[in-house]
């Protein structure tokens, strides 16, 4: 039994490495740094980091109220709000993009351009995009680190003599500062890897709506293989990258 | 049942008047209770009566309980908690972790803008008077549940509230801990003044701290008096079962074997003898007074230095003898043994929610 376990353990490992590991190996450094230096890779990498923290920021900065709300207040709809704010993270991601276009081009694009506000096919596109699909993780992980504080201890600083603004200032983000800054770089990681609805709701246009994930698809696309290869190891440091972090920082949520 | 105020003529430092609210497993229904300034209250009642959501009703932790509290005559039902003015000890003292045990008790000073000179006097001020002062520095995680427990009530303290709420403050402690704090929480009542709420299940801590006890069961206050009041005569028969008065004999059955002269309690239907065991007497020879009953010793359990025999009478008879008793004594299980119960210490229970006390 404990071996047969192993075996299925160091088998999904080794799957895991493989994939991530010929992507590495398909690169020579050389040819690495040289292409990290382009002209296009500079572009995604300059798109990715602008769009990810407009998205990212505007996550959490009304993901952490609307995490508290879900963490301390009881009240009616709260647990159909909870599951709602669940759809992005299981919405297929071709759904995502098109939903989007619906509402931002069919509803609302007229509306929105009337005040020179244009979505779709557009960076700013992207970072709706981004917003959209990792606000789940946002909420969910800023949400788990609330919960884990007790509630008693927010009840006897209530009775020492703070309202709950101080509260939350003075007991409830440092205890939860690392969930929410693991928070925080779970959302971002996301975000940055984020593909198939920015493809349908922004397109793929070279030096346009090129972001990193993006890069990698136009580059496969042309036989570029290097570039894109370039870009995937990218991604692949910062997801490493980040879960290390989110690790190292007790994050929990959607990935503990 | 609900008590009324023991003096209106006096302004309570708490009034709790018919406070009901509905929490699922815990209810309070009609409350209604008065406590003096200067008082120490024990809510006495057992596991999930409803206690700690009493003194969290008075603290203000609930939103919109039915019913009115007033603190130092000012109706606060609606007033947040930071606006009470009521200290609050959990009962797992709710130290901030994250904070040093000096930041700890200077919170609530923080909080009302203390100047720092006056936090740097009164914290250390209230450490040393707590037996704390060499732990300032520390972090709250590494202290022991006593040591815990002290930080709690210096942060309590140091602003100096109205009234202090204490949620089961021995729950957690060891027998040594206990009484080290039982006496430091009479030294502080005294020294202070403070209003004090302390709900506990354990009557001792009654005797040990109490100037007057409530008794709370399935979320209502059954009783109120003093603790030789509600020990000696409780209102009720679940008061009576949590003050450990082990024989309730309904009085039909007490009527069937014991003297006639039992048969005029066992007349009103419901009615329930309570003896208190330390007032049962077991000889081996018949005594000439009291009402006595014959019986077979069934049990005996030594509890230190005292030992719990029951008897079975017919009905079952629980009696505590010392040790030097029961060497005199001179029985063991299956011997026969007469019961003398002195009439004086019976105390009669009627049945329904307002029980009336009275004596065989």
């Amino acid at each position: 039994m404990r071996s047969a376990c192993l075996l299925c353990l160091a088998l999904l490992v080794a799957f895991v490495l493989a994939v991530v590991g010929s992507c590495v190996r398909y690169v020579p450094a050389a040819t690495f740094v040289t292409t990290l230096f382009s002209e296009e890779i500079l572009f995604a990498i300059r798109l990715s980091l602008a769009t990810t923290a407009a998205s990212t920021g505007a996550a959490m900065l009304i993901g952490i109220p609307a995490a508290y709300a879900l963490s301390r207040y009881r009240f009616r709809g709260a647990s159909l709000a909870d599951t709602i704010l669940d759809l992005p993270m299981v919405f297929p991601a071709v759904a995502s993009g098109f939903a989007l276009l619906l509402l931002f081009g069919y509803y609302l694009g007229d509306e929105l351009a009337a005040h020179g506000w244009r979505v779709p096919h557009t960076q700013h596109g992207i970072s709706v995009a981004q917003f959209f699909c990792a606000l789940t993780i946002a909420v969910r992980t800023v949400k788990a680190a609330l919960d884990s504080i007790p509630a008693r201890l927010l009840d006897v600083a209530r009775t020492l003599g703070s309202g709950e603004w101080r509260v939350f200032r003075r007991i409830m983000l440092p205890l939860a500062r690392n969930g929410i800054l693991a928070g925080t770089i779970m959302t971002w990681s996301y975000a940055l890897g984020l593909f198939g609805p920015i493809m349908m709701f922004c397109g793929a246009t070279r030096m346009r709506t090129e972001v990193l994930p993006v890069s990698v698809y136009l580059n496969t696309a042309v036989g570029d293989l290097e570039e894109a290869a370039a870009a995937t190891v990218i991604l692949l440091a910062i997801a490493l990258g980040s879960l290390l972090l989110f690790r190292r920082l007790g994050g929990r949520g959607y990935l503990m | 049942m609900t008590l009324k105020p023991t003096d209106a003529d006096v302004e309570p430092m708490v009034r709790v008047q018919g406070i009901s609210i509905d929490l699922g497993q815990f209810t309070l229904r009609d409350v209604t209770l008065d406590v003096e300034a200067g008082h120490y209250l024990v809510v006495l009642g057992p596991t999930g009566a409803g206690k700690t959501v009493l003194l969290e009703c008075i603290a203000g932790l609930h939103r919109r309980p039915r019913g009115e509290i007033f603190v130092g005559g000012e109706r606060v039902t609606h007033w947040p908690p930071e606006a009470r003015g009521v200290g609050y000890l959990p009962q797992d003292y709710g130290l901030f972790p994250h904070l040093s045990v000096f930041e700890n008790i200077a919170y609530g000073l923080r909080e009302r803008r203390a100047p720092s000179a006056v936090v740097d006097k009164q914290v250390p001020s209230a450490a040393q008077r707590l037996g704390i002062g060499r732990l300032l520095a520390r972090s709250p995680v590494t202290l022991s549940g006593g040591e815990q427990q002290r930080v709690a009530l210096a942060r309590a303290l140091v602003v100096h509230p109205a009234v202090l709420l204490l949620d089961e403050p021995m729950g957690a402690l060891d027998l040594g801990t206990r009484a080290a704090l039982v006496s430091l929480l009479g030294e502080l009542h005294h020294e202070l003044g403070t209003t004090v709420i302390h709900v506990t299940h354990d009557f001792n801590e009654v005797f040990l701290l109490a100037g007057r006890v409530a008794v709370l069961v399935d979320g209502r206050l059954l009783q109120e008096g003093t603790p030789e009041e509600v020990f000696a005569h409780p209102a009720h028969e679940q008061v009576a079962r949590l003050v450990r008065t082990r024989n309730l004999w309904p009085a039909d059955d007490l009527a069937r074997v014991a003297a006639p002269g039992v048969a005029r309690a066992a007349s009103s239907d419901g009615a329930v003898v309570c003896c208190r065991p330390e007032d049962v007497m077991l000889t081996q020879e018949r005594p000439a007074d009291g009402l006595v009953l014959s019986g077979t010793i069934r049990e005996v359990i030594p509890r230190g230095p005292i030992y719990e025999v029951s008897v079975d009478a017919g009905i079952s008879v629980v009696a505590l003898l010392s040790k030097r008793e029961f060497a005199h004594l001179r029985s063991n299980p299956g011997d026969s043994v007469y019961v003398q119960i002195v009439e004086a210490s019976t105390h009669i229970l009627r049945g329904g929610d307002t029980c009336t006390a009275g004596r065989i």
